[in-house]
């Protein structure tokens, strides 16, 4: 178990530097394109696409840190359905499900990059090959499969769930009133 | 019997706790096996989805979130409240005024109800107590002034109900002003006349200057904001890089509360923010083109036509189904799946409803949904931030439901109220 901890605290910490950089890639380009238009009346060409696909990255590469933190949106109406004994299994078989749904999307995510990689689709603006951004994708649903099956195996690695109120809430706490 | 066997899969995924995004892509993974004609292969839907995601038009939601976050971790809002409180002092009922007010501006700022409510109740909730206001009234105001941050732009369900019914951002950006000018006005001026009696301070200029001192910054943010995108200067994106820009420099040069690290903490909370939005933004966009590629919107108008013959049956029927539905599902979801089918409906030739204004109704019925039990969002986090019980709250904010559903009736009777400016 402390080889999956260690892998998945490890991935956590790629993922969030990865955020970082094309975040800030993101705002960058933008701020630069809006001060190139002030200062030399032109903007910056594709500067748009460039941000665009940093977002891209973003947004894939946050949605295992979604996973790993418990933030994804669940609809909690019917928790109450089963009975709350059945709870540990339920949870397990959870992640058996979301295991196969982001395998299953992985495994269709290889073949779109493939058609991508034997057509050399590009982008219209800036020409970029397209099949290497598409490859976040077999990245992200990939390791969201992996990172289910540990939780199936040792659930004491699975997350608390928590809502982004919740987050908020530890937040305030940790900083102390009037933050 | 297909359609069955969707409905039964889609429950069982609910009740075994999937999230939105699997329940959403295992729905639209099966309805395009099923009913897909010549593109039933799953590749189809994902090259959909990865063209969702990297549409320029989304560029503006990251950045307005990072701006916000990074707004809400500075000190924006206790200058703000200084702010607020020394203007309305002299007035009855100034400190609730300067609640209602205070959650309004930094919504503007922040574009999010649950930080606003937090950043602006730390600070007000124990001032009101101590002032001698009533519980249920503090939590009920803070509760309910900070769903502003829905309407009040920029916000991000606007910008999502722009993206899925291609209706220009910056129309409902402007849009959202005249709601959001009428239901603070609401909020503010129940908060007066339930306080009136209270004394009221002195008018003190030079206490006045010193906090527009202090938060002069904390203001330019909106404007420049808001500034850009009204005249026009600025495209919702542009603004957004602006906002994250302007945000920086007032957190990290000026006000000097933030550090690098206090940045990378906030770019990973807005990340994983992202993270759980965007994956259900494009499949609910993959379904969207789905659906209409089967004719289903369409389909739908016929079928309500048929079924709803006035324009006021419809308006009523979808605003009663909103609110059940923010009952239970959350706003970014609820907009999601739904603005895509209610949309054509609510603009076809029988209705005759603008597109911008739907939009902006849509929004002010599920803000409601914030303050509704079971699962309203603020109800929670103020349970959480105010240590109060659960039923409490929900008691506290029955008066607030009552001034916004005022409001959404005045929305609705008055489309030039959202649509003058266009």
């Amino acid at each position: 178990m402390t080889t999956a901890r260690q892998f998945l605290t490890v991935l956590k910490k790629v993922e969030l530097a990865v955020c970082f950089s094309a975040f800030a890639i993101m705002t960058l380009v933008l701020m630069i394109d809006v001060a190139s238009r002030e200062i030399f009346g032109v903007g910056w060409y594709g500067s748009s696409q460039r941000a665009t696909f940093a977002m891209v990255v973003v947004v894939f590469i946050a949605l295992g840190l979604a996973t790993a933190d418990g933030r994804h949106l669940r609809p909690r109406f019917a928790d109450n359905v089963l009975p709350q004994s059945w709870e540990p299994y339920v949870l397990r078989i959870s992640d058996v499900i979301s295991a196969v749904f982001y395998l299953f999307v992985a495994v269709v995510a290889v073949g779109v990059v493939q058609v991508t990689f034997d057509l050399e689709e590009r982008t219209s603006t800036l020409l970029w090959l397209v099949w290497p951004f598409q490859t976040v994708m077999v990245f992200a649903f990939g390791m969201g499969a992996i990172r289910h099956v540990l939780y199936f195996i040792y659930p004491e690695l699975r997350p608390k769930e928590t809502g982004a109120e919740e987050e908020l809430l530890q937040d305030q706490d940790d900083r102390g009133p009037g933050a | 019997m297909t359609t069955l066997l969707l409905i039964l899969v889609v429950v069982a995924l609910i009740v075994l706790r999937q999230n939105v995004m699997i329940v959403l892509g295992v729905a639209v993974f099966l309805a395009n096996y099923i009913w897909g004609d010549l593109n039933n292969d799953p590749a189809f839907v994902l090259e959909v989805m990865f063209n969702a995601a990297s549409r320029e038009v989304l560029l503006s939601i990251p950045l307005y979130l990072l701006a916000g976050a990074i707004m809400a971790r500075g000190t924006i809002a206790v200058r703000l409240i200084a702010l607020m409180r020394s203007v309305t002092d002299p007035i009855p009922g100034g400190l609730a005024l300067a609640t209602i007010l205070s959650c309004a501006v930094f919504a503007a700022i922040s574009g999010s109800s649950t930080v606003t409510l937090l950043a602006v109740g730390a600070i007000m909730y124990p001032a009101l107590i101590q002032e001698g206001y009533s519980k249920s009234f503090a939590l009920g105001a803070l509760c309910a002034a900070g769903t502003l941050g829905i309407i009040i732009p920029p916000s991000i369900p606007l910008i999502l109900y722009g993206v899925m019914t291609q209706t220009s951002i910056a129309d409902l950006f402007i849009a959202g002003i005249g709601p959001a000018l009428v239901l603070t006005g609401l909020m503010a001026a129940y908060s007066m006349a339930v306080n009136i009696k209270r004394p009221r301070g002195n008018f003190d200029v030079r206490a006045i200057g010193q906090a527009l001192k202090s938060s002069l910054f904390a203001l330019l943010t909106p404007v420049v904001i808001l500034g850009g995108i009204y005249s026009g200067y600025f495209t919702p994106t542009e603004s957004a890089a602006v906002a994250v820009f302007t945000a920086l420099v007032v957190e990290m040069l000026v006000h000097r509360d933030m550090s690098l690290n206090d940045l990378y903490d906030v770019v990973g909370e807005t990340s994983k923010l992202l993270g759980s939005l965007f994956p259900l933004l494009a499949f609910a966009t993959a379904l969207n083109i789905f659906l209409t590629y089967q004719e289903i919107p369409g389909q739908l108008v016929e079928i309500m036509t048929g079924a709803v013959d006035s324009k006021l049956a419809f308006i009523l029927s979808t605003n009663i189904i909103l609110l059940l539905i923010g009952f239970v599902v959350d706003i970014g979801s609820a907009i999601l799946i739904l603005s895509p089918l209610l949309q054509p409906l609510a603009t076809s030739p029988d209705y005759g409803m603008n597109s911008v204004h739907f939009g902006i109704m849509m929004i002010v019925n599920l803000e409601i949904g914030y303050l509704t039990p079971p699962l309203g969002l603020n109800l929670i986090v103020a349970m959480g931030a105010f240590k109060e019980d659960f039923w409490t709250i929900c008691k506290a904010v029955v008066p607030f439901i009552i001034l916004m559903l005022i409001g959404l009736a005045i929305v609705i009777a008055i489309p030039q109220l959202s649509l003058f400016l266009l």
